[in-house]
């Protein structure tokens, strides 16, 4: 190093960007596999809904306020929490909370109940915790398989599966800070980025998978960060807890104080009966009207019922826009009082991080921008992918160049394909175990999710047994035939076929099939591609890329990390 | 100072492990630090600026991580830092007190 080098206080651009690609390269790698079951089960949270009702077959199509004319002539709030209430009262006694939908788009299907912690001394009470569905127009409870359909999915991408919520959420933070990091120092290493997008070369013979990252991170780069940012700050409060016991007791203290004050106290544990719920709704409708027109009521909540501490709110619906707004009004659940009307703006804070929330669920995205929000979702599933499948690529090469075998290289491949291709089967597996438990099985929804992860497993027993070349074609297969037999297997086990759907213009379930067939013809594709270009492990890289931008951006963890010793040291 | 800390410091994997420390640990501590007491200058009334400055937080933790590999010198960077650090801790006590 000379002289000049020592006395400089920080590196030179070319420095820089070997020191960027070393944190890029390791802070993606490292928690890759973890990001790409984020990213997937995360993406197919924006069709949360429509997974449910493919899942639910025996609930009839639905029926939404903001599509059915029909409906909005039948429709009564009135009628169909009465419903929801002489229900709760009987099956959902003593619950912690009942949490009330009502059908008004595409995010509430179906009028429905969410009930947990429920009183199993009464004898009416079955379940301590379950969904119930009910008909928008009778009111009356609908039945439906057990099953925790896409909402179950979708949750794994923040709290994941068998731990504890705090630890999961804890896993995920750290794995979202160091996606974020690898965004931004993969931005550093590739400044020329806007530039090389326009200049990709779609018919070049040697294309690269230094290329295909590039391309896929680029094109939804502000999708990227925004999901990762709006990511940790949906679950800032967790992730910072020190900054609020810089000034508050308590982290109840502080959400009282800036979000929810009055609608959720613990339990008296005293008894006391809940008041009827029609009156308050009369109320609150006639409060909402006036402040905040033009907001249907979407929620409502009833929080410890049959305490002396019994709340009952009324929400309006937060998905008009992406700032998240939601007016409410609550009241005392045992005199039926009302307590208060909290309007939704209430800070600059408050409505940023609302703002943060919103763009992150998707909520407000109709059908058009939902598929946006589905693509964006895949296309980062894709660049994490990529850059895995890179990494293993660019040590094949060095090690290949020297000879050399590696353990560790040996694990990441096996690794890579049993969750690149592996995860997707075992979500497929999921999918198969709705259709295929009986249904009357004892906890049949646990089975579900069950099997999705015993199936994943079984991808990584294969991917260990089986020999590199064959591996990935193997697990091709079993997705492709997976995915295209799902939707025949739909219609012969249930009503819900494709043609039927199709026939009735059902387009949720319809769409759902045609999905998976697509998703199935997509892996059909790539086993016959792998097939085509099988080669013996190791050495089936030999072809270097040709591209300017290749050599210019050139990642060679290995070695950075010795060089980067070397400049440190 | 003891020999063995001077053998740890000279194995290959401290320049990586010490400012991975540096950059994870140090950034928390230092965010942390930042914001309440930005926050507790600014003395607002009603918790959404907190909300605010805990949600803009991972701007600046993320933007240290990038600056802990941006700096050439290790010793330097952990200088820098100690003495940011020093000086929002003192800004934090003082206004906790």
């Amino acid at each position: 190093m000379s002289q000049q080098a020592k006395t400089q206080k920080t590196y030179t651009l070319n420095e820089l960007r070997q020191s960027m690609t070393w944190l890029h390269t390791w802070s993606g790698l490292v928690l890759g596999w973890l990001l790409f079951f984020v990213f997937l089960t995360g993406t197919l949270g924006y069709f949360d809904t429509e997974i449910d009702r493919w899942m639910k077959p025996e609930l009839p199509p639905a029926q939404t306020l903001d599509k059915s004319a029909e409906l909005r002539q039948q429709f009564s709030y009135q009628r169909s929490l009465q419903g929801i209430e002489d229900y709760g009262r009987v099956y959902a006694a003593g619950a912690r909370c009942w949490k009330i939908a009502f059908p008004l788009d595409r995010n509430e299907p179906y009028t429905r109940m969410f009930y947990r912690a429920a009183d199993m001394s009464v004898p009416t009470v079955k379940d301590p915790r379950a969904w119930v569905m009910f008909d928008p127009v009778t009111g009356k409870p609908l039945e439906h398989r057990d099953t925790e359909g896409g909402q179950e999915l979708y949750k794994m991408h923040w709290k994941l599966q068998y731990m504890s919520k705090t630890t999961g959420e804890w896993i995920v933070g750290v794995a979202t800070l160091f996606m974020f990091v690898a965004l931004i120092s993969g931005i550093i290493i590739h400044k020329r980025f806007f530039k090389d997008m326009f200049l990709f070369n779609r018919n070049k013979k040697n294309r690269s998978w230094l290329e295909a990252h590039k391309l896929v991170s680029v094109i939804a780069l502000p999708f990227h960060l925004m999901i990762t940012y709006t990511g940790l700050v949906f679950l800032v409060v967790v992730y910072m807890p020190l900054m609020i016991d810089g000034f508050y007791d308590s982290k109840r203290e502080f959400r009282a104080e800036v979000y929810d004050s009055v609608g959720k106290p613990r339990p008296a544990r005293k008894d006391a009966e809940l008041a009827p719920l029609v009156p308050m709704l009369q109320q609150a409708e006639a409060i909402l009207a006036e402040k905040a027109p033009n907001s249907p009521i979407s929620r409502a909540c009833v929080r410890n019922i049959g305490d002396q501490n019994a709340r009952v709110t009324f929400y309006t619906s937060e998905a008009h826009s992406p700032a998240h707004e939601q007016h409410s009004v609550v009241f005392n659940g045992v005199t039926g009082e009302l307590i208060t009307y909290e309007p939704a703006e209430r800070s600059a804070g408050k409505d940023f991080f609302d703002t943060m929330l919103g763009l992150h669920e998707g909520l407000f995205a109709g059908t058009g921008l939902r598929w946006l929000y589905f693509f964006s979702g895949l296309l980062g599933t894709a660049m994490i992918a990529t850059g895995l499948i890179l990494w293993s690529r660019k040590q094949h090469k060095k090690l290949a160049a020297r000879a050399q075998n590696h353990r560790g290289l040996w694990w990441v491949d096996r690794m890579n394909v049993a969750t690149v291709v592996g995860l997707p089967i075992a979500i497929g597996g999921y999918f198969l175990a709705n259709r295929l438990l009986p249904i009357q099985m004892a906890d049949r929804a646990e089975w579900e999710v069950h099997l999705l992860f015993i199936t994943w497993l079984l991808m990584l027993v294969h991917a260990l047994l089986r020999s590199q070349n064959k591996v990935w074609f193997e697990q091709f297969v079993v997705a492709a035939s997976l995915f295209i037999s799902l939707p025949i297997i739909s219609a012969i086990t249930t009503e819900r076929g494709l043609v039927t759907s199709v026939i009735h213009g059902d387009w949720v379930f319809a769409g759902f099939d045609l999905t998976l067939l697509v998703v199935g013809a997509l892996f059909a594709w790539a086993a016959h591609w792998r097939w085509q270009n099988r080669a013996p492990y190791t050495i089936d890289d030999a072809a270097p890329a040709k591209s300017q931008s290749t050599s210019k951006a050139k990642a060679k963890p290995c070695s950075s990390v010795h060089a980067a010793a070397k400049v440190r040291g | 100072m003891n020999t063995a800390q001077f053998s740890l410091m000279r194995h290959p994997a401290w320049p990586i492990l010490s400012r991975l420390v540096l950059a994870v640990f140090g950034g928390y501590l230092l965010t942390n630090l930042v914001v309440v007491s930005v926050v507790g200058l600014l003395n607002p009334h009603g918790g959404g600026a907190l909300l605010l400055g805990m949600s803009l937080s991972f701007l600046f933790y993320v933007g240290f991580v990038i600056w802990a590999y941006s700096v050439r010198s290790l010793a330097k960077a952990w200088g820098r830092f100690a003495l940011t650090t020093a000086f929002f801790l003192f800004l934090t006590w003082e206004l906790m007190a």
